[in-house]
């Protein structure tokens, strides 16, 4: 009974028996994949308005019209030359896994352009479906496609459809459950001759050799051409076999075209997609857009920076203020938990010095992702989704070169303002690893709303706003100039930032959600269970009547700075939890009336201390993801140094005021 | 009609590519961003303090810094 067969399958599609067809989603970064995915599989890949969102591929088995289908998305890849860790990805399952079906993606309004990835894609001879996305962006371009002249110009079924609105998505599947269960190959697009013949004569040569089963020859010539660096390592030693016959055609190139065999193989690809996308597409002028106006605006040379000032002003604070208001009550709660753990006296002592450092761990936690964490990176979603990111990169490059950096490098240090630990996983949409470096550098030392706390709660309450204000100023310059020596000591190799505008969208809240969720993830499994752990430590350290020792310890730090024994317990807890040393300062001193203990410069001098000496467990946990522990060790020694700096500049500027 | 170098081109005027000057991996990442030799580009924004500059090719916006816009050699149109 097929009916109840379909129930069955409906209650558990992993159970299905049958193999399920297994489609893959390629396509250019920004072209729509990720939200086609997130639309059929429900919110499962991270879909924003910037490139390079999904660096790893995501998985689903999804269920459309009754077929169950094994979905798979891969990271943006604007050609099958791997130029970064994502389209390395891409690439590499391409190529080792079996694909009943590829679904290319292609941005409608960018088809000129997106052809290229298509051509290459139909040289790997596998069942393809190209699924023309963004049909309304395209007409607003002015662009009108025949998608039935595209269809059988290359010879693979064209869908066109809005993701983003859920169209065309189930005519996407039936006919990629079509194309699948026929096999249906792509047309060979044959280009220039001349290209074609030296290639289709590589071709006949590498046959006569051993090489990988699984690339088909032409685009493995190609490639070899190109001198691809990535299908050279996978040749490995093979390549030594057919590399003198790889030269003399790459020579012929060179000889009949006058430019190196990449360039002749690139530009006539270039000129194969131009010419297809003439047939089949006709272009008038575009509708003038609003978003046009509005980047008249933002991105102006004098407008563009005070609505950058305003925006941020108006996110900092709305942040801060939410923040502060959340978070009272919540670290209250924790506190009456950590006082009724305290009347357990059936317990023992060891027991309930544990379970208080596991209530604090979860607590501290909680304190730091539903006040800031949460609705901080909430407002990132927003403004990322609207494509204003690209825009703060473009404004802010020209003085980010001036430490050395590219205007990308600002996205990850103004997250840092909020919390560390999301700053440190965005350095990821930097290319070049000293790049990355130096930006998770400067993320890791921006004080942070934890590190906020402590500055407007010491030096704010006994100093005043403008002192306060003044520390975030000397913070700023430090990192400007740590960034320029540094931008010294590690030249630059990457020519320079180079990046797509892309068109601003309605932002969803929805989509803000799942994506604030994503990342928030990060949060739960990298940096959480560390401070529970380190929490727990700390418990021990107190049971076993350890303070003294560690005292002892950082006494060397704390004695050059001028600051009392006592106090060094507590810059070990703000190692864990920035705002603890603040909380352990006033229970370490027995008062929270800081200045009746300690004078005016040791305070000052412990504030800056505080603010720029060793990140936080959370944040070295995300480091150490991002930039391995060698590079994270290295952020952490570094950190100490300018601490230590910094607090014996704060300590003479202290004698001197008072 | 004179060639120059793309950061030399002023805000709304168009130049056709003649050179790309770098190694593969440059001009494959250009060529992702649909610039090519030959194709025609329009400078619409240019950053103070010798910050990037957007240009629009084949509809699109695409934003590079200003040392690799003086290695792509144009002839002013």
């Amino acid at each position: 009974m097929p009916h109840l067969n379909s129930k069955a399958q409906h209650t558990n599609p992993l159970f299905n028996k049958e193999k399920h067809p297994k489609l893959v989603l390629v396509g250019q970064p920004n072209c729509g994949k990720s939200t086609l995915f997130n639309e059929v599989a429900g919110y499962r890949s991270m879909a924003s308005n910037f490139g390079g969102a999904t660096v790893e591929f995501t998985e689903s088995h999804v269920k459309i019209d009754g077929q169950t289908y094994d979905l798979i998305d891969l990271p943006g890849t604007y050609s099958l030359t791997s130029m970064d860790e994502a389209e390395r990805e891409a690439l590499r399952y391409l190529i080792t896994k079996d694909i009943d079906v590829m679904i290319n993606v292609v941005d409608a309004s960018l088809l000129s352009r997106s052809l290229e990835l298509t051509l290459q894609l139909m040289e790997l001879e596998i069942p393809m479906v190209l699924c023309l996305n963004m049909m309304d962006e395209a007409e607003r371009k002015g662009i009108k496609i025949d998608h039935e002249a595209l269809s059988s110009r290359l010879g693979i079924a064209v869908v066109p459809a809005v993701a983003s609105k859920g169209k065309g998505i189930s005519d996407l599947f039936r006919q990629s459950y079509n194309v699948a269960h026929n096999r249906i190959l792509a047309n060979h697009i044959i280009g220039d001759q001349d290209v074609e013949s030296v290639i289709a004569g590589l071709e006949k040569k590498l046959s006569k050799q051993p090489l990988p089963q699984r690339i088909s020859p032409h685009l493995l010539a190609t490639k070899l051409l190109e001198s691809d660096p990535y299908f050279s390592e996978i040749l490995g030693n093979e390549l030594k076999a057919v590399e003198s016959v790889v030269v003399r055609a790459q020579k012929k190139l060179v000889k009949d075209h006058g430019k190196s065999a990449d360039e002749v193989i690139a530009s006539q690809r270039h000129a194969l997609s131009m010419n297809i996308f003439e047939e089949v597409a006709k272009v008038r002028k575009p509708d003038l857009h609003w978003r046009d106006r509005v980047d008249d605006i933002l991105m102006h040379n004098v407008w563009g920076y005070a609505f950058l000032i305003l925006i941020l002003a108006v996110f900092f604070n709305g942040i801060f203020k939410l923040g502060g208001w959340i978070e009272a009550p919540l670290t209250g709660f924790f506190e009456n938990v950590t006082n009724y753990v305290l009347t357990w006296t059936w317990l023992p002592d060891l027991g309930r010095h544990i379970v208080i450092g596991i209530v604090q761990g979860i607590g501290g936690g909680i304190a730091i992702v539903i006040p800031f964490l949460f609705p901080f990176l909430m407002g990132l979603a927003l403004l990322e989704d609207v494509g204003y990111l690209p825009r703060v990169a473009f404004l802010m490059d020209g003085f980010m070169h001036k430490i050395g950096l590219h205007g990308k490098a600002v996205i990850p240090a103004m997250l840092g303002y909020g919390c560390n630990v999301p700053a440190v996983m965005a350095t990821r949409i930097l290319e070049s690893r000293r790049d990355r470096f130096i930006a998770a550098l400067i993320s890791s030392l921006v004080p942070c709303s934890a590190r906020m706390t402590i500055i407007f709660g010491l030096v704010g309450i006994y100093m005043g706003g403008t002192a306060a204000m003044l520390i975030y100023l000397a913070n700023f310059i430090v990192l400007g100039v740590l960034a320029s020596i540094l931008s010294r000591v590690m030249p630059e190799v990457s020519p320079g930032m180079l990046f797509e505008m892309p068109a601003y969208q309605r932002p969803t809240l929805n989509k803000a959600l799942h994506k604030t969720w994503f990342r928030l993830k990060d949060f739960f499994t990298i940096a959480w269970p560390l401070l529970i752990l380190g929490s727990i430590i700390l418990a021990l350290i107190e049971y076993l009547g350890m303070e003294e020792l560690i005292n002892g310890l950082v006494l060397p730090i704390t004695s050059i700075l001028g600051l009392p024994r006592i106090v060094g317990l507590t810059l070990i807890f703000g190692v864990l939890r920035k705002e603890l040393s603040m909380l352990m300062l006033f229970q370490a001193l027995g008062t929270q009336q800081v200045s009746d203990v300690l004078s005016m410069t040791q305070i000052l001098t412990f504030t800056v201390f505080v603010v720029f000496y060793i990140p936080c467990v959370a944040t070295i946990g995300a480091l150490a993801k991002q930039i391995k522990w060698r590079s994270t060790t290295l952020i952490v020694i570094l950190s100490l140094v300018i601490a230590i700096i910094m607090g014996l500049l704060a300590r003479v500027l202290g004698a001197i005021i008072w | 009609m004179k060639n120059t170098s793309l950061d030399e081109i002023p805000m709304t005027h168009s130049g056709k590519v003649l050179v790309i000057e770098g190694g593969f991996q440059m001009r494959s990442n250009l060529n992702n961003r649909g610039i090519h030799v030959g194709d025609v580009l329009t400078v619409i924004r240019a950053g103070i303090l010798k910050g990037p500059i957007v240009v629009r090719v084949h509809g699109m916006d695409v934003a590079l810094g200003r040392r690799m816009a003086s290695r792509i050699m144009v002839e002013e149109i």
